[in-house]
């Protein structure tokens, strides 16, 4: 929370690095389960995000909540995730690691604490962005492959060991994007696949 | 491959929960539209009703934990436990009076060959008697081999470590299938392989009490595997009596223990764990007699593939001991990788068990895809005060009936247990029994209002 404050309040400018300053606000879908011969045990949920991010010349603080709502009843109960992250960001690229810590209402124990990283390296017409235990938490490894296009930003990536994540943010306005993102993965046998609209609001300008 | 991604993009769209409502199951109906010659039953285990049984679990009872714990919940001990072994006409009237048509025991290898090749006729030909009066009585008796306890002298030889518990327990298959396979048409050679392994080696509440040792519990499932494959093996050699004249003189179950693993959130850990967990208990076990190969594995701790010969086709009957749900919360610090729970704001057995009918049904719609036909071969509650086991009973089996009445071929119920009986770690605290067993004034068997509720359901069967 303290970082969309700064966001809003402290965003930097002048300064091409990276990243820049920006909140983003989303709704999605969330499913997870595992299969198993003739029955699947499957849960669907609701998935609000806010995320902020505020660069001090190039030291950056990200952090964000994540709330997953079950849409069923007997399914995996209400969890509330929040992230935060600290790093650097220059001109071409940004390193970030904090930690992320899920409530669970059903959980025993309550809480779960996971590392989480997301670096990137921009090579001028594409870039390269490893995420671990990223999209708090949702994603626990990727390597996406990032482009910039005229009128769009395009990151399509590898989750490990076996599915896929993407990312597409449409410009509405100087400071407005929308963002469609997804992903869909399979880890051991289970499966677990998402579909979020949301606004990214960049008060520095869109990069 | 593709499936894969079909089944994880609708994930978002489609959830399978059962999602019946129980509340408006009617006794006047329940169980009518069950296929006819419906097994309806109770089940029991030698050590844990008959009393004066000396094995290894006898030896277990009276040690204790290196901090001191006694191995058995408040020091109990079997002893005498339902003294069975001597009231056996008073059982089978109880068992009567239920209107059972069907009834699970098992013959206690410990008072059969109390040393090594050394045979006791007269324990042998009381099992025999019992089954000759059950037939005689229309109640076809489910023969269990073994049922957790072992022979001293076999324990003390290594137990369920040793690859070669697979031909002991086949020459001890040989012998009863030959002994009473005139009598007695439908065996389970051993109880719950998948937990005699973790509560022997994994949790360290059985003997011989190990913890944490995963490599040796899964090698303790396979040698019981083996000794599965070759009990069956024998017993259709030395039992060609079809005594209920039904075409088959040997019918060979498994009592498969199942749960449902719910995932305590959405997380990739705890999804993951959950379904390596689910792998490991509920289906690694069909799959091994459904392929012939034992395939056991959890990332970074265990990895066994092994060929069993005979294995493959050496079951008629899927037998499942199903009883509640789990809540998994990954941990990776432990060795089953994870803390099981019990989800809050649920109806709950004495012992804190989600009493979760809906699993039944999930569980019974999934393992009739294997295409066996399937015999529920244990499930009950603990219930001292036995004010909720009627529910339970009648939950459970709306549950069965929905999955029979969308195809699942499911022949036989059996509900644990008859009798309050020695339930082994948590010793005589929790009660099981459809009768209660009064163990301070000679231990007298008296009804829980659940038994009336069977005997309505019993009296619905064609």
């Amino acid at each position: 929370m303290l970082t969309l404050l700064a966001v809003l309040v402290v965003h930097s400018t002048g300064d091409t690095r990276l990243l820049t300053d920006e909140v983003t606000a989303g709704l999605g879908v969330f499913g997870s389960g595992y299969s198993q011969l003739g029955t699947r045990l499957g849960d669907a949920n609701v998935s609000p995000t806010v995320t902020g991010r505020v660069l001090f010349s190039g030291f950056t603080l990200e952090g964000g909540v994540l709330v997953v709502a079950p849409l069923v009843r007997d399914g995996s109960a209400l969890a509330v995730t929040g992230a935060a992250r600290v790093g650097w960001t220059g001109q071409r690229f940004t390193v970030l690691a904090g930690a992320l810590g899920q409530w669970g209402q059903a959980a025993s124990p309550a809480w779960q604490w996971l590392p989480t990283v997301r670096a990137s390296v921009d090579f001028g017409p594409f870039g390269l962005t490893l995420g671990i235990f990223d999209l708090l938490g949702l994603v626990p490894a990727h390597l996406s492959f990032d482009l910039s296009l005229a009128h769009a930003r395009f990151s399509l990536g590898w989750v490990a060991p076996i599915g896929l994540v993407g990312t597409l943010d449409l410009p509405v306005a100087e400071r407005f994007a929308v963002r469609f993102q997804g992903f869909a993965y399979k880890l051991a046998q289970a499966e677990f696949a998402q579909a979020t609209v949301g606004v990214v609001f960049a008060p520095g300008g869109l990069r | 491959m593709k499936r894969a991604w079909l089944v994880a993009l609708v994930l978002t769209a489609c959830v399978d929960r059962p999602g019946f409502d129980l509340a408006s199951v009617s006794l006047d109906t329940l169980g009518k539209t069950l296929p006819t010659g419906f097994l309806f039953g109770t089940a029991t285990a030698a050590h844990q009703v008959e009393g004066g049984n000396v094995d290894d679990w006898t030896d277990f009872e009276m040690g204790t934990f290196p901090d001191g714990r006694p191995h058995v919940a408040n020091g109990d001990q079997s002893g005498l436990a339902d003294d069975s072994w001597n009231r056996f006409d008073e059982d089978l009237a109880l068992m009567q009076a239920l209107g059972v048509t069907a009834y699970r025991f098992s013959v206690e290898w410990s008072r059969v060959e109390p040393e090594e090749g050394v045979w006791n006729a007269q324990a042998m030909a009381r099992y025999r008697e019992w089954a000759t009066k059950l037939r005689a009585a229309g109640i076809e008796p489910m023969v269990t081999l073994h049922h957790f306890s072992l022979p001293r002298w076999e324990a003390a030889k290594g137990g369920l470590e040793r690859p070669e518990i697979a031909d002991d327990l086949a020459a001890w298959a040989r012998r009863v299938g030959t002994e009473l396979g005139d009598v007695v048409d439908f065996w389970c050679p051993i109880n719950e392989i998948n937990v005699v392994a973790a509560e022997g080696w994994l949790v360290g509440a059985f003997p011989p009490a190990k913890t944490g040792d995963t490599a040796t519990q899964a090698k303790v499932m396979a040698n019981l595997l083996h000794a599965h494959a070759k009990m069956a093996k024998a017993l259709r050699e030395v039992d060609v009596v079809d005594a209920n004249g039904d075409g088959h003189a040997t019918l060979i179950t498994t009592a498969h223990h199942v749960r449902i693993f719910q995932p305590a959130t959405h997380s990739a850990l705890d999804t993951a764990i959950a379904a390596l967990t689910d792998d490991f208990v509920n289906e690694a076990i069909p799959r091994a007699f459904a392929t012939g190969h034992i395939a056991l594995t959890v990332p970074g701790t265990i990895d066994l593939q092994e060929d069993v010969p005979d294995l493959k086709g050496s079951i008629d009957v899927l037998g499942l001991n199903y009883y509640s749900r789990d809540i998994v919360r990954a941990d990776l610090g432990s060795a089953s990788l994870s803390t099981l729970t019990y989800r809050p704001g649920r109806p709950t057995s004495d012992q804190g068990w989600d009493l979760y009918p809906d699993g039944l049904y999930i569980l019974l719609k999934r393992y009739g895809a294997y295409g066996w036909p399937i015999v529920i071969t244990e499930n009950g509650l603990s219930d001292r005060e036995g004010t909720k086991r009627s529910l339970f009973l009648e939950q459970h089996l709306a549950a069965l009936e929905r999955a029979v009445g969308e195809g699942v071929d499911v022949r036989g119920y059996f509900h644990w247990s008859l009798l309050d009986n020695f339930e082994w770690a948590d010793g005589f605290t929790p009660r099981f029994g459809l009768y209660q067993v009064d163990y301070a004034n000679g231990r007298t068997r008296t009804p829980s209002p659940a038994v009336a509720t069977f005997k309505r359901i019993s009296q619905n069967l064609r």
